[in-house]
């Protein structure tokens, strides 16, 4: 899932040292990963889902 | 202090002045530094790396600390002031000294004024640096020393030597009079004069924090290698499929995170899930100004080579279309 957003120490997804805070980026996109996993939640932001089967797919025809 | 909560809520952490002062005994017997050092600081003072181990160290040292006035937010703040300051010690993190580099890859003055003479060392902490990004100040004869550590531990366990070749990941050997070893899972185990007494009012946290005999659960993974201790993950962040596979997160992370420039941090879940999910957030700037010639990180970079690693690339590949089709009001797949 690409995100188009940005971890900070603003909202606390990342630490002061610059490493990302699992649990806060998780609260931050729960619902959209919830949708992944087959919930309906309804969303605003934007994000962009690349499921690996297709890639795979793409992969073969180039090659 | 308090820990900084990455992994649930932030506990406070005793730490005595002998913890403190032990760091910089250990320190005094391994860093030359001195009243005519300077420091050009940004790193907060409420967390330890700043507020404890580059802090302390100015103090012990009677060095110089001059405060960055960017806050280090803004690269090119901190390069006005590293003009200023010509700074001769440098602690920081992997994402800003990514940040630097670049900028005095657009600039030969610049490069000039960041790698100047006086630079005795720069010290990385908190994620592996980069061995391309290393490899920059290594030929310019600055040495690149990496710690590894935690608040619990005043913070600062162990160190790189820089007079050897670093290994991404490799963060050195035990200070002195700090001992590692492994519980059997993996699990490093710390002991010595550095190592808090524990969690303030915190039984829950407290319990089963330290073996039998006194070593201190660090919650990280690693192994012993010639080189020292290699960092492998967080204990905590490793989970299960619903099909049983263990899932080591951070392997995933990492090979995305530095096999494409295009993307600044990758996050993967799914404990308990059939499959997992890794969450990309993308390098704004270089999305929007893509250079296929320069790049700090090792591997394969989307499009010049993207068959090499056609799952990360194709995702690369997609971002920048992304970035171009942003007006576009709802989530939706690509």
């Amino acid at each position: 899932m690409i995100i188009d957003g940005e971890l900070s120490l603003a909202n606390n997804t990342l630490t002061p040292s610059m490493k990302v805070a699992p649990r806060k980026v998780v609260e931050a996109y729960r619902a959209h990963l919830e949708n992944l996993y087959g919930a309906e939640n309804a969303l605003d932001e934007e994000v962009y889902i690349i499921k690996l089967d297709d890639i795979h797919t793409v992969g073969r025809k180039i090659a | 202090m308090y820990t900084s909560g990455t992994m649930g809520t932030p506990k406070c952490v005793q730490l005595s002045h002998r913890n403190i002062l032990s760091q910089q005994a250990a320190l005094a017997m391994l860093w030359d530094l001195g009243p005519d050092d300077r420091f050009l600081s940004y790193l907060p003072w409420h967390h330890s790396f700043g507020g404890i181990f580059e802090l302390f160290t100015a103090l012990r040292t009677g060095a110089t600390m001059y405060l960055e006035s960017g806050y280090g937010k803004d690269p090119m703040e901190i390069m006005e002031n590293w003009k200023l300051v010509r700074p001769t010690v440098f602690f920081s993190v992997p994402k800003v000294y990514q940040s630097l580099v670049e900028l005095t890859r657009q600039d030969p003055e610049v490069e000039r004024l960041f790698f100047h003479a006086g630079l005795k060392f720069i010290f990385t902490a908190a994620a592996a640096l980069p061995q391309k990004l290393s490899e920059e100040f290594e030929r310019r004869g600055v040495p690149v020393i990496e710690g590894w550590g935690l608040t619990e531990t005043s913070p600062c366990c162990t160190l790189t030597d820089p007079v050897r070749k670093r290994a991404t990941g490799v963060v050195g050997n035990p200070l002195p009079g700090i001992t590692i070893r492994f519980a059997e899972d993996g699990e490093v185990l710390v002991k010595g004069p550095n190592v808090m007494c524990g969690y303030y009012k915190n039984d829950e946290a407290n319990a089963g924090l330290f073996t039998d005999d006194g070593f201190f659960h660090t919650g990280d993974i690693g192994e012993a290698t010639p080189d020292g201790l290699k960092l492998i993950t967080r204990k905590d962040r490793i989970f299960k499929l619903s099909n049983g596979e263990k899932v080591i997160p951070s392997d995933l992370e990492k090979l995305i995170e530095f096999k494409c420039h295009y993307i600044s941090f990758a996050m993967v879940v799914g404990s308990g899930q059939e499959y997992p999910i890794a969450l990309l957030f993308p390098e704004q700037e270089t999305i929007e100004r893509p250079d296929y010639a320069v790049s700090l990180m090792e591997g394969c970079f989307c499009p010049r080579s993207w068959t090499n690693c056609a799952t990360v690339c194709t995702a690369a590949c997609m971002m920048r279309t992304a970035a171009s089709a942003r007006s576009s009001p709802r989530s939706r797949p690509l």
